[in-house]
């Protein structure tokens, strides 16, 4: 019975692997040859959220642009630090993503927060709230951007925000997948998110080894 | 070959007077907007906001001002438009990728233009478009008064307008309503996207407010008070959280700020 157990699951991740390397798995090298990240020829694909071509600081006060995320797949999310009401869940659910990816594939996935309020998250703020929610740089990014960037941005991710006092913001609670290139892949709205689900779409992204 | 020359200079004569007939004044005229306080309708205090003066174009965009633009900055063309910025219906009335043709009269507003193509305009000379509140703070005046909202009488003539907006081929920009302010058709020609319009948070069904916006939304039970005799802010309200960035619709065009 335990036998017929083990053989059946092996069988059954053999087919999974087989039919993800024949339609999903991405030849990471060619895919970044055909798509320089780097440089002037980049041309970001039609969908793709890189055709924003504006500056971010992040944690490190740093100038990126949007593609310092790209080649690999993304989980992104827009918060600001201070936020007491629902923030602290997205982050508590990025986290819980993070911890859902197995270990050898961590490092093929980015997670992005990108915050809301260009006043008060400044590049120490945001150093400051990813050590406190231990975020290893190795796969965590902040950015901080100007007001008009952040509007251009939660436009392009259908994200709604308003500033609701002088410190607080009302705004959506949206978990966003992009794949490497940059194209938005999954989005999820709200706290009953099927996390299995955003965990299977960008585990199509990374390497298998 | 006398023929041939005949064909030659009338081409040259067509090509020419098109050109000619496709730049009419595409100057834009700015109105100076004084600073001053606003409530605006989903206020969340009961403190006004207070705004400083700006510039406002006195009309709406028109046609021909876009296309201008369309000629200089040629990824805004139709043809060209990256999907991620702007729907495939990006000015689909438009005869050509750089002609306006019949259903785009050159002094009538250009709509069918996404959020982003008409932030870019803007930024293209030199200004923005308005927030929202900037946006409502000058489309408050009435022909006679600059704060106009609680004056029953022209909350009931916008809802009117509202019914009744025209359809394209539309009607030349500068020519029905004029504010307090000599700013025209805030009201009564196209809705006009703001900066900010993707910050009007309600949910697709207010009887759901508490449950379902408690999740979708932080903290967006903090921001229901709503002023129930300024009917027409909610139309406008609505109108404003029902549009996406790269939506082109037949009745929403735009204006421009500059800050003082």
């Amino acid at each position: 019975m335990r036998k017929g157990q083990i053989i059946a699951l092996i069988l059954f991740s053999v087919f999974i692997f087989s039919s993800c390397s024949e339609e999903e798995t991405l030849d990471m090298e060619k895919f970044k040859k055909e798509n320089a990240y780097e440089g002037e020829e980049f041309a970001p694909s039609d969908e793709s959220i890189f055709n924003l071509t504006s500056d971010w600081e992040n944690q490190h006060g740093d100038t990126v642009k949007l593609t310092t995320i790209a080649g690999k797949a993304t989980i992104l999310a827009m918060i600001y630090t201070h936020c007491e009401y629902s923030c602290p869940l997205i982050t508590a659910d990025l986290k819980e993503l993070h911890s859902l990816i197995p270990k050898d594939r961590k490092g093929d996935i980015n997670f992005l927060i990108v915050s809301i309020d260009p006043i008060h998250d400044r590049p120490d703020t945001l150093t400051r709230y990813m050590k406190e929610h231990k975020m290893d740089e190795k796969y965590w990014t902040m950015l901080t951007g100007t007001e008009t960037k952040i509007r251009e941005l939660a436009a392009v991710l259908g994200f709604k925000y308003k500033k609701s006092s002088l410190m607080d913001y009302a705004h959506s609670n949206l978990i966003t997948v992009l794949n490497p290139k940059g194209e938005i892949v999954e989005q999820i709205n709200g706290f009953d998110s099927d996390k299995k689900k955003i965990i299977n779409e960008v585990l199509k992204y990374t390497n298998e080894d | 070959m006398v023929r041939l020359a005949y064909i030659l200079i009338s081409f040259i004569l067509l090509v020419g007077s098109s050109v000619v007939m496709a730049e009419p004044p595409s100057k834009i005229e700015w109105t100076s907007i004084p600073s001053g306080q606003f409530y605006p309708f989903f206020a969340d205090t009961v403190k006004p906001i207070k705004l400083d003066g700006f510039f406002i174009s006195s009309t709406q965009i028109t046609n021909a001002q876009f296309l201008r633009f369309v000629k200089s900055n040629s990824k805004w063309r139709r043809s060209k438009v990256k999907p991620l910025f702007a729907e495939s219906s990006y000015l689909g009335y438009w005869e050509g990728d750089t002609v306006l043709g019949k259903k785009a009269p050159p002094n009538a507003p250009v709509v069918m233009v996404s959020w982003f193509a008409a932030s870019a305009y803007c930024t293209w000379v030199g200004g923005r478009l308005a927030d929202m509140s900037e946006w409502e703070y000058v489309a408050s005046a009435s022909t006679k008064k600059y704060n106009a909202y609680n004056d029953k009488t022209f909350s009931a003539t916008l809802l009117k307008m509202y019914e009744k907006l025209p359809k394209i081929p539309l009607p030349n920009v500068g020519e029905k309503f004029k504010n307090a302010y000599g700013v025209y058709d805030m009201h009564g020609l196209v809705w006009e996207w703001t900066r900010d319009f993707n910050s009007v948070i309600v949910s697709t069904d207010s009887r759901e407010k508490t449950n379902q916006d408690g999740k979708l939304f932080c903290a967006a039970g903090s921001i229901g008070n709503v002023d129930p005799t300024n009917y027409s802010a909610f139309v406008r309200y609505s109108m404003w959280s029902s549009l996406q960035a790269k939506y082109c619709l037949r009745n929403v065009g735009f204006r421009c700020v500059k800050d003082k």
